[in-house]
C-alpha cells in the first residue's frame, strides 16, 4: 500500500466518521418498522401494523380510539333512523386529499361502492350488509342497512380507508396498486417495499397539523437489530413492542422513555377437540389442571403479562368474568379425572395408558412455530408437568407455514385438522370482537372459519347465535359473561397469558404518544390533536 | 484451443439449464402458501372462492409444467417474470437492489484480498514466528464467529456504544443530502457491514496464501535464487509471492461468484438493502418469482466467475489446456 493511497484511505475514514453527525434532522421521526407492508395502501398492505400506518395517510368514517370505542373521525355528526337501518353522516367540510382536491360524500359513496365490485375480504365481507350508499349533498352520506348489527361501526366504518374517487376510479388491479393519495395526516413521500417508507405532514390536516414535520420508517425486520438501533439513538419508537429480557435496560436508559399497557394479544394452547383423546371434556379438564399459568408467566415472560383466564377475556375489560373456574394449578385433581377416564400407569413406567387401547402409552405431540423461543419455551414448561401426571409429549418444533398447514389448513377450519396439540395466539384484534368470538368458535364451519380446534359446544353455539344477532351492547356484554362460564367448563383451549406491551421511545422527537388499548401507541390517534 | 472452449460453453450451457429447472422447482418444493404473504393477515377472513380466484389471477393454478414451460421461455426472453411482493417485474426489482451489494462486495473482495495476501505472505515468510502465531491464532478465531454474532458486536459497540456509525440502512433515509455530502454518508453506512464482510473473507484468502507460499519458499528455485544472492525483497515479491498466488485467484473468484447471494447474512443484520436480503425476504415471503429470479441472477454470477476463472487459467498455467 502506498503512503499516498494509505493517507487518503486514513482521511476517508475520518471524514466519513466524523464529517456528518449522526443523529437525524429536527422534526423527523423515526419509526422501526419490522414487518413487511407492501406498496402501503389499503388493498396492498399486509399485517395489523400495515393497517395502523395505512390511517396515518388515509381516513376512514370512523375511528376506534384508545379505549377502544368506535367515534366519528371524517363524520362530523350521524343519526341513525327507520329502525337503526337508515344512518345519515354529515362530513367535515375543510377535509383535502393531499392533491389539493376536496374530499366529499361523493370519495365516500365511491370507495364503498368500489370494495363491493374489487374484494379485500377484512372490508368487502362486513361491507356486504350496506345495501345502498347516497350522497344527496357533497357533506352528507346516507347509508341503508339491509340489518342493524352495531359491529357496522367498527367494520368497516371505522376500518375501511376512504379513497380519492378522481384517483381510483382509473384503477381496475387495486392489488397491485401503487397510488399514494389519500387524506390523512400525512403523505407518503417515499415508497420502497422491503426497505422504507417516508412521509411528510399534512399541514392542512382536518384534525390540526401533526407535531413532527416528517416521518420515516425502515423496515428492519430482524428484532435484535430493531432494538439495537432504538438504543443506539437511529430509531425514535418501534412498531414492534419491546421483548420481555430487554425492558430492565430501556427502562434504565436515561435518554429514553418507556409507555407499558395491557396487550390483548393472547399465547395460547389449542386441542384437536376431535381427536380421541381431546373429545373427553373431562380429559381436557385434566390437561388445563396441569398446566402452571403462573410459572409460566414468571419464567417464559419474565412476569411481564397477565395470567391467561380460562374464559379468554382479557380481565381488564369490562365484560371479564371473574366467577369462572381458572383452574389453578392442581396436579391431583388432575391425576384423578385421569384415574377416571381409565387412564392408569399399571406397567408403572411414569407414563399412563388405557386398556381399551391396548396399553398403548398416552403419548401427545405439541406443535411450535420453531422461530418463537417464546412459545417454544411455554411448550417445554408444559411438557414437564404433564411428565407429572403421567402424559408424555413429544414437542415438535416447525417452520410457521408448515406448522400452520397442519393446524389450519387454508385457513379455513372446514378443510380438516391434523394434530394433537398446538401452541398458538390471537392477535389484539381478536380480542371483544363479537364476530371473532362466532368465528373462533362456531361449531358449524362456515360460520367458525377460525374454529381449528373443531370445538363443537351446543351450549356455547346457542350463546353465539345470539351474540351475532344481539344489538344491545348490554345485553351482548352478559352473553359474553355466560360464554366464558361455558368455555372454562369446557375448555377447547387454555389461555396461557397475554402479555404486557412496553414501548421505548426518545422523547426529543416526540413526547406525547396516545396509548390504544391492546395495541400500542404507533397509531394515528398520536398524531391527531382534536381528535 | 476452439474444441477447449467450445466444449467449456456447452457445459455452462447444460448447467445453467439446470441451474433454471431447480431454482424453479424448489421454492415450490417449500412448505407454505404464497397467497398469506400476498394478501397477508387478512387471508384467514378470505372464502376459498376468493383464495381460488387470487391464485388463478397470480397464475399458481396452472398445472406445474405449464407454469414450468411459461417460466423458461420467460427466461429465454430474458424476462424474470413479475414479482407478487412488489408489484414490480423481477427484472426492476433486482436492479435496483444490485449495485449496493456490488459496491459491498467489490469492496470487500478488494479489501479482504490485499489485506490475506499481505498478511498471508508475512507469516509464511516468517514462519514458526511470534508473527506468524499471531496472525495464524487471530485469523482462526475469526474464522469461528458466525457473521451475524460479528454483526451484531460490532452494532453494539460502535453503534449502540459509542454512537459512532448508524446501525442500519445504505444511507441515511430521513436526508437529502447530495454530492459529497452523499457520498460520505453511503460509506459512514458501508463501514461496519464492510468491516463484517472483511473479516470473514479475509481468512480463506489468508490461509491459502499462506500455504501456497511455505509450498513455493520450499521449491528449488526459490533455493537456488537465493543462493544467487537475488536480494530477499526481490525473491519475496518476484519469485515466490507470484507464484503463490495461484490458488488464492481461485478462493478470490469463487467469492466473486458469490457476490450476488453471499452477503445475505450480512445485509439481514444491517438491514441493508443489497440483493442477499432481497433473496432473505423473497424466501420468507414465498414470492416464487422473485426467489426464481435471485437465484438465477446468482447462477450467472457464479458461471460467470467460473468462466473468467477458465479463461484465466490457460494464462497463469499453459498446462491447463
Amino acid at each position: 500500500m502506498s503512503k499516498k493511497f494509505r493517507h487518503v484511505v486514513t482521511l476517508m475514514l475520518i471524514a466519513a466518521l466524523f464529517g456528518i453527525q449522526n443523529v437525524g434532522a429536527a422534526g423527523v421521526l423515526k419509526i422501526g418498522l419490522s414487518s413487511e407492508e407492501g406498496t402501503l395502501n389499503p388493498y396492498t398492505y399486509k399485517t395489523e401494523t400495515g393497517i395502523d400506518l395505512v390511517r396515518l395517510v388515509y381516513d376512514p368514517l370512523f375511528q376506534i380510539d384508545k379505549d377502544l370505542v368506535s367515534r366519528p373521525w371524517l363524520v362530523k355528526s350521524f343519526t341513525l333512523t327507520e329502525n337503526n337501518l337508515l344512518l345519515t353522516m354529515k362530513l367535515h367540510e375543510n377535509v383535502k386529499w393531499h392533491d389539493g382536491k376536496p374530499l366529499t360524500s361523493a370519495d365516500v359513496k365511491f370507495t364503498y361502492e368500489y370494495i363491493k365490485k374489487y374484494p379485500k375480504s377484512r372490508f368487502t365481507n362486513p361491507a356486504k350488509n350496506i345495501v345502498a350508499v347516497e350522497a344527496p349533498d357533497a357533506s352528507t352520506v346516507v347509508m341503508k342497512f339491509q340489518k342493524y348489527l352495531p359491529d357496522m361501526f367498527f367494520r368497516p366504518l371505522a376500518d375501511m380507508p376512504i379513497l380519492p374517487k378522481h384517483i381510483w376510479e382509473k384503477i381496475d388491479n387495486p392489488d397491485a396498486s401503487n397510488v399514494t393519495v389519500g387524506s390523512g395526516a400525512f403523505m407518503l413521500t417515499d415508497v420502497k417495499p422491503g426497505e422504507m417508507y417516508r412521509m411528510k405532514a399534512n399541514k392542512d390536516f382536518f384534525l390540526g397539523a401533526p407535531d413532527v414535520d416528517e416521518i420515516v420508517i425502515p423496515l428492519i425486520k430482524d428484532t435484535t437489530a430493531l432494538f439495537t438501533a432504538l438504543k443506539a439513538g437511529s430509531l425514535d419508537i418501534t412498531t414492534r413492542n419491546l421483548s420481555p429480557e430487554l425492558i430492565r435496560d430501556f427502562s434504565a436508559d436515561k435518554r429514553l422513555k418507556v409507555l407499558k399497557g395491557s396487550g390483548f394479544a393472547t399465547t395460547m394452547i389449542y386441542f384437536n377437540n376431535e381427536r380421541t383423546p381431546f373429545d373427553k371434556k373431562e380429559f381436557r379438564q385434566a390437561l388445563a389442571y396441569a398446566i402452571n399459568r403462573k410459572e409460566i408467566v414468571d419464567v417464559v415472560i419474565l412476569g411481564i403479562g397477565t395470567v391467561g383466564s380460562m374464559g379468554f377475556v382479557h380481565p381488564d375489560l369490562g365484560n371479564y368474568n371473574s366467577k369462572i373456574n381458572q383452574y389453578d394449578y392442581d396436579l391431583e385433581k388432575s391425576k384423578k379425572l385421569l384415574d377416571g377416564l381409565g387412564y392408569l400407569d399399571k406397567n408403572k413406567d411414569g407414563v399412563r395408558e388405557r386398556e381399551t387401547d391396548q396399553g398403548k402409552a398416552l403419548e401427545l405431540k405439541l406443535l411450535v412455530y420453531a422461530n418463537n423461543p417464546l412459545r417454544v419455551r411455554a411448550a417445554e414448561l408444559i411438557k414437564e408437568s404433564f411428565a407429572k401426571i403421567g402424559v408424555k409429549v413429544a414437542i415438535i418444533a416447525l417452520d410457521m407455514a408448515v406448522v400452520d398447514n397442519l393446524v389450519w389448513p387454508d385457513f379455513d377450519a372446514k378443510n380438516g385438522r391434523d394434530y394433537d396439540m398446538t401452541m398458538w395466539g390471537w392477535g389484539a384484534s381478536s380480542m371483544n370482537a363479537m364476530n371473532r368470538y362466532v368465528e373462533m368458535l362456531h361449531s358449524d364451519f362456515a360460520r367458525g372459519p377460525s374454529n381449528h380446534g373443531a370445538y363443537k359446544s351446543k351450549a356455547a353455539d346457542a350463546i353465539l347465535d345470539k351474540l351475532a344477532l344481539e344489538v344491545d351492547f348490554g345485553k351482548r356484554d352478559a352473553l359474553v359473561v355466560e360464554l366464558q362460564a361455558v368455555l372454562a367448563e369446557e375448555v377447547p383451549f387454555v389461555t396461557l397469558y397475554y402479555a404486557d406491551q412496553y414501548f421505548a421511545y426518545n422523547p426529543k422527537a416526540k413526547d406525547s404518544w396516545v396509548y390504544q388499548k391492546g395495541k400500542g401507541p404507533v397509531t394515528v390517534l398520536s398524531f391527531a390533536k382534536k381528535f | 484451443m476452439l474444441r477447449f472452449y467450445t466444449g467449456k460453453i456447452t457445459q455452462y450451457l447444460i448447467l445453467l439449464f439446470l441451474a433454471s429447472t431447480l431454482n424453479f422447482a424448489l421454492p415450490r418444493l417449500m412448505p407454505g402458501d404464497p397467497l398469506l404473504y400476498v394478501v397477508g393477515e387478512d387471508v384467514t377472513l378470505m372464502s376459498s372462492e376468493e383464495k381460488e380466484a387470487m391464485r388463478t389471477k397470480m397464475g399458481l393454478n396452472r398445472p406445474l409444467m405449464t407454469q414450468y414451460f411459461a417460466y423458461m421461455g420467460e427466461i429465454l426472453q430474458g424476462d424474470l417474470g413479475y414479482s407478487y411482493r412488489e408489484n414490480k417485474p423481477v427484472t426492476d426489482v433486482i436492479a435496483k437492489r444490485l449495485p449496493w451489494t456490488i459496491l459491498l462486495s467489490i469492496l470487500n473482495i478488494l479489501i479482504s484480498t490485499i489485506l490475506g495476501i499481505v498478511a498471508g505472505a508475512l507469516a509464511a515468510w516468517r514462519r514458526g514466528t511470534k508473527i506468524d502465531l499471531g496472525l495464524g491464532t487471530l485469523m482462526i478465531f475469526l474464522r469461528s464467529m458466525p457473521s451475524f454474532w460479528v454483526g451484531m458486536i460490532l452494532v453494539a459497540i460502535f453503534g449502540a456504544n459509542l454512537k459512532w456509525l448508524p446501525v442500519y440502512g445504505a444511507y441515511s433515509m430521513w436526508s437529502d443530502y447530495t454530492g459529497l455530502a452523499y457520498t460520505l454518508d453511503i460509506l459512514k453506512h458501508l463501514i461496519l457491514p464492510l468491516t463484517t464482510m472483511v473479516i470473514l473473507s479475509v481468512t480463506s484468502i489468508f490461509i491459502t496464501m499462506r500455504y501456497s507460499m511455505i509450498n513455493i519458499l520450499g521449491e528449488d528455485y526459490i533455493t537456488m535464487a537465493e543462493l544467487k544472492g537475488v536480494p530477499q525483497k526481490r525473491v519475496k515479491y518476484k519469485h515466490a509471492m507470484r507464484n503463490a498466488l495461484v490458488p488464492v485467484v481461485t478462493v478470490v473468484m469463487m467469492n466473486v461468484g458469490y457476490m450476488v447471494g453471499g452477503a445475505t447474512v450480512v445485509e439481514t443484520v444491517f438491514a441493508y438493502p443489497g440483493t442477499g436480503r432481497l433473496l432473505f425476504e423473497a424466501v420468507s415471503n414465498r414470492d416464487y418469482p422473485l426467489i426464481q429470479g435471485c437465484f438465477f441472477v446468482i447462477t450467472l454470477c457464479v458461471i460467470g466467475a467460473n468462466i473468467i476463472a477458465d479463461l484465466m487459467y490457460p494464462l497463469l498455467d499453459p498446462k491447463v489446456v
